[in-house]
């Protein structure tokens, strides 16, 4: 038990120091439009294989189960809104995330530790937890909202058009769907829960990377932590982040 | 000059660093030698602060650094350069990016004043031309010299080399060895270098410091090397015949 006390202390004095004092200002902002280049933009694809396929089967599955003529049709398209926005756009897509963002971020660090780039930053004088980790907090905190919308974007319209194409439902019956009930305030749920997991994967993983000891091995060990307890943080902020802003 | 003043440090409970007192001279070449777990790594990062002292103190033309925090050391820090061992050339940046580092965060010169400077430091270490390469496309040697050129870019009044020749050919060591001599003659700086290669020892050691088991066991130069009883000294300067033979030609 005490290591975790341990740990939790050493994550929490890390990220002092990653929001204290940050070295020459001016050099910031090219580092934080690098890291939504790296982590962000790099991500695109895969954030939008995902959910244009999530989508189109969250479509076909609610159909398959609609088996009771009592429920209308438009019922897929409000299943695939609320699926879409509420949970897979923002909590799935960060489990995603925290895999492939997070353990590259904690394998670049572990491998500038291994290779002592961190201690020559250091013996600079360079606070080298505020350079290397601040513009990717502030990088993911910025892009992954964005490229959260986007997946409910393409996650709804590729729903939308399965259910056309499969003749499961017709557009004005999902887009009626669409419309039903529908509360901004789910979007902006989701978009708060965004800005806490991608706090939760660049700042776990980077803590990982920067207290990498050893070699090689050692950085795979780093970086398979680095997104096991980010994915387990994912989950518990998203119970606690649903009961506090959903009921 | 570095003083380092009764200096110890324990892992859970092993003590690594005995009591050592020692100074290093500014516009000489000062060696730490020792066997391998003899504590000359740890000595070094204590002194350039990347581990904390467990007593002792260690000053800086006076200026106590074991006192300072962090954010206090700043100031000594940018006096320093260091050379590691495996370079620790940031990978992502080109031999350019890298030398420019130190200046864009610390100077406050224009940028053609920095790529001059920039360009300076690699004439300095015959590596002209070679600004747009990035680590991976060097070779050791090349790699060691632009350490040196990012180490040197600040003008720094404290030099540390770890290993300088650990894994260089002979020929390409001696070049190493030759550039540090030089840089510390040139800027008078306090040049701290921690070998095992007892020909870089020999040729460039103007102040010798042995540490055996943690404890400074014998200072002094290359020549006074080549006289000295301490037998953990000649045990680990002259291991083989052939080089007892060589100290008593070098005697002669």
């Amino acid at each position: 038990m005490s290591t975790v006390y341990y740990n939790i202390g050493k994550y929490f004095l890390l990220m002092v120091n990653t929001f204290t004092k940050p070295e020459k200002r001016r050099v910031y902002p090219k580092l934080i439009v690098q890291e939504i280049d790296k982590i962000g933009l790099q991500s695109l694809g895969i954030v939008a294989l995902l959910s244009l396929f999530m989508g189109a089967v969250v479509t076909l599955q609610t159909a398959s189960n609609i088996d009771s003529g009592w429920i209308p049709r438009w019922t897929i398209g409000f299943t695939t809104r609320q699926t879409m926005i509420l949970e897979f756009s923002s909590t799935i897509v960060c489990l995603i995330l925290s895999g492939k963002v997070g353990g590259n971020i904690a394998s670049e660090i572990g491998t500038m530790r291994i290779t002592e780039q961190i201690d020559a930053m250091e013996i600079m004088g360079i606070n080298s937890a505020s350079y290397l980790i601040l513009p990717k907090i502030v990088a993911a905190l910025f892009i992954f909202p964005f490229m959260v919308i986007l997946s409910m974007f393409i996650g709804i319209s590729a729903g939308a058009f399965v259910g056309y194409t499969a003749g499961v439902t017709s557009l004005n019956d999902f887009e009626y769907g669409l419309q039903y009930s529908f509360e901004l305030w789910q979007v902006s749920y989701s978009l708060i829960k965004t800005v806490f997991f991608s706090f939760i994967i660049t700042s776990v993983s980077s803590y990982h990377g920067y207290y990498t000891h050893g070699g090689p091995r050692e950085v795979g060990a780093s970086s398979t932590r680095a997104v096991v307890y980010s994915m387990v943080l994912i989950l518990i902020a998203n119970y606690i982040l649903t009961q506090l802003l959903l009921l | 000059m570095i003083e380092v003043k009764n200096i110890s440090k324990s892992f859970a409970g092993n003590a690594v660093l005995k009591n050592i007192t020692t100074e290093f001279y500014p516009g000489k070449v000062n060696f730490i030698i020792g066997r391998s777990g003899s504590g000359k790594s740890v000595l070094t990062k204590c002194i350039v602060g990347l581990m904390e002292v467990d007593h002792g103190e260690i000053f800086f033309d006076k200026r106590n650094f074991t006192i300072l925090d962090r954010w206090d050391r700043k100031d000594i820090r940018q006096e320093m350069g260091m050379l590691f061992q495996g370079s620790a050339l940031f990978s992502s940046l080109t031999v350019e990016e890298n030398i420019l580092f130190p200046l864009q965060m610390f100077s406050s010169m224009s940028k053609s004043e920095m790529l001059d400077r920039v360009n300076t430091c690699l004439k300095r270490v015959n590596l002209e031309g070679k600004n747009h390469l990035y680590p991976s496309e060097l070779s050791g040697g090349m790699q060691k010299r632009t350490g040196i050129a990012r180490a040197i870019a600040l003008n720094p009044r404290y030099l540390f080399c770890d290993e300088p020749n650990s894994g260089l050919d002979p020929q390409t060591a001696i070049v190493i060895d030759n550039l540090i001599r030089e840089i510390t003659y040139e800027f008078n700086s306090t040049t701290v270098v921690i070998s095992h290669d007892m020909n870089s020892v020999l040729e460039t050691g103007d102040h010798i410091n042995f540490i055996y088991q943690g404890e400074l066991t014998w200072r002094g130069n290359k020549t006074e090397i080549l006289h000295t009883d301490n037998e953990a000294l000649n045990n680990f300067v002259f291991p083989s015949k052939f080089m007892q033979q060589i100290r008593e030609k070098l005697k002669g």
